[in-house]
């Protein structure tokens, strides 16, 4: 996969999580303005990774990327920040409204 | 060790920060914790993708040492920090279920 590599994982990593839109009682990648302001706390984590890499405390593959990058960070590694706490989040979800139905059931 | 120093930092901050910033005190229920152990399954994957390839190399002298699945053990706690962090403030906005 050379330069989409790590693309490819971000996707991926997107589409395993994705599908949980459709799970009852998830609403999510459908709210987008509360998502966003859910995501902010990623900024601080963006600038320590801005600050690491420039340390060089850690390093980014050339073959591995596809090449444009911004602060220092190729793309991917900025888009990270959104796709990562978003699968996060519809995860989180999922295991609440599941809970919910069964309390519901229950009671 | 200054990337250790930073990893517990950024889980003590995202605890705080849940207990008393959004006031949602996640860390207090089961429903986080079962969410959190599922997304922490396939941080684990993901992870050790980008750093098994690797993607991302580490200079060793900043971080404690031990890697689970090729990823310095540091990189737990930093995804602990963001994901608990970001579904704290994500519960604090939700009105669409009532709180337990």
């Amino acid at each position: 996969m050379g330069e989409w590599t790590y693309l490819v994982i971000l996707l991926a990593t997107f589409a395993a999580a994705a599908w949980l839109e459709a799970w009852p009682g998830v609403r999510v990648l459908r709210n987008p303005r509360r998502l966003g302001v859910a995501l902010l706390p990623g900024i601080v984590f963006l600038l320590w990774d801005i600050v690491v890499a420039e340390r060089g405390w850690w390093s980014f593959s050339d073959d591995l990327t596809l090449g444009p990058q911004m602060w220092g960070l190729p793309l991917e590694e900025i888009a990270f920040f959104l796709v990562v706490p978003t699968c996060a989040i519809l995860g989180y979800e999922a295991v609440s409204a599941t809970l919910d139905r069964l309390r519901e059931r229950r009671s | 060790m200054t990337y250790t120093i930073g990893a517990i930092v950024a889980i003590l901050a995202a605890v705080l920060f849940d207990a008393f910033v959004t006031r949602q005190r996640l860390t207090l229920r089961g429903r986080f914790w079962l969410a959190y152990a599922i997304i922490l399954f396939f941080q684990l994957i993901m992870n050790g993708f980008l750093t098994g390839l690797p993607i991302v190399s580490y200079d060793p002298a900043v971080h404690w040492g031990p890697r689970i699945v090729y990823a310095p053990i540091e990189d737990i706690g930093f995804g602990f920090g963001l994901v608990l962090s970001v579904l704290s403030l994500w519960s604090k906005t939700g009105t669409s279920r009532p709180k337990q």
